[in-house]
């Protein structure tokens, strides 16, 4: 790894950190503002590539866990880790990486709706799975009552899913040298 | 912006060595899982709780982390109470709280520095993967020093957008800012390499 390529990851460890102190979307119709650290992790993964966006995910959960105010609400430390919805945080790093490595496979025929595809794999299917086992697995609740438990919160993050993926194409064009080709 | 949970204070529990604290958590977190005894689990609470009052933390500092933790637990236990038995439920909030309580603890009572400490020491080892613990280190101090200033840089970049009437649009927000971070990254790989850091 590069001087350049450490930077990033702490970069955007940071940019993860910094949309947990702001709300930054509203959500339309019932105007209920949601703290999008979630974007976060689409966006590492679909700007720094498998490895970079992955590791920055990784020292952003170890920054909350040694006991950094971090996550939205300025919630953080050990206890967070040990919570019924703790493994939505797991699976943060195992998201970006997955969003990364699916953008690099697709990187020549990348476009919005890749991004989108790319970003509801990654940051819907994969978050969710890791929660919902989590709580399946340590808190013992039925499969069926995390499931549901769990839909509230889905337009909130298809909402996140179109931003960021809007976000990185409009990045992507602006950025396309300087950045290069992910990982 | 206070960027750390740490409630400063000279109990025994502050004093104690970060060490032994992250080993109290994992013992905790091992003891709670070999027992299905409500009793024995409430006294393990007890303890905690008892360990709370020995830090002397401040109430408004420990409500303030604690309460939305326990509010997931209590609609948890409400699900339990429903879907499952009490007793099951009963069994796994107090596993649960008596785990988030020392995490809490050992949260509130040791510095941000003295975890990294730890941290640093564990990931020694990681040298004989031919991964530089240094480089690690950097990342982590890079991280805690940019936050403040992506702070800034999304403040500043959030009034323009205000002053432009782009206030409710997410794109015209982070698009920006995460320009400037990309832009940023080149000048401080530059800076850094420039000063002869060996990583």
């Amino acid at each position: 790894m590069t001087t350049r390529d450490l930077v990033l990851i702490a970069l955007f460890a940071a940019i993860t950190a910094v949309l947990g102190l702001f709300p930054a979307l509203t959500l339309p119709l019932t105007g209920v503002p949601v703290t999008a650290q979630t974007l976060g992790v689409m966006l590492a993964g679909s700007l720094l590539g498998a490895r970079r966006g992955g590791l920055a995910l990784l020292v952003f959960l170890v920054l909350v866990a040694v006991g950094l105010p971090l996550l939205a609400g300025g919630r953080g430390g050990a206890a967070v880790f040990a919570g019924v919805t703790a493994g939505f945080l797991f699976s943060w790093p195992i998201a970006a990486w997955l969003i990364g490595w699916l953008t690099e496979k697709t990187w020549e025929r990348y476009n919005l709706w890749r991004a989108v595809a790319i970003n509801i794999v990654g940051g819907i299917v994969l978050v969710y799975a890791g929660g919902i086992a989590w709580m399946v697995a340590v808190a013992g609740i039925p499969l069926d009552k995390a499931l549901y438990g769990s839909l509230p919160f889905i337009p909130g993050d298809a909402l996140k899913v179109a931003v960021a993926a809007a976000a990185a194409i409009a990045l992507r064009r602006y950025q396309q040298h300087p950045l290069g080709h992910p990982a | 912006m206070n960027l750390s949970l740490y409630q400063p204070g000279t109990s025994p529990v502050h004093r104690l060595h970060a060490v032994w604290k992250l080993a109290g958590l994992f013992a905790a977190g091992i003891a709670v899982l070999l027992t299905e005894s409500p009793l024995l689990l409430a006294i393990g609470l007890a303890s905690v709780l008892a360990c709370f009052m020995l830090a002397r933390l401040p109430l408004g500092a420990v409500l303030r982390q604690a309460l939305p933790l326990f509010a997931v637990l209590a609609v948890f236990f409400a699900a339990h109470a429903i879907f499952t038995s009490p007793e099951l439920g009963t069994i796994l909030v107090l596993r649960f709280a008596t785990i988030i309580g020392c995490g809490l603890l050992l949260t509130l009572t040791t510095k941000v520095s003295d975890m990294m400490a730890v941290l640093e020491r564990a990931l020694r080892p990681l040298a004989l993967f031919g991964i530089n613990p240094a480089k690690i280190s950097l990342v982590f101090a890079l991280t805690i020093r940019f936050i403040p200033v992506l702070a800034d840089t999304w403040m500043s970049v959030r009034a323009a957008q205000q002053a432009r009437g782009l206030g409710g649009n997410p794109l015209a927000l982070l698009v920006p800012v995460t320009i400037q971070t990309l832009r940023r990254a080149d000048q401080i790989a530059e800076a850094i390499e420039a000063r002869g850091v060996e990583l």
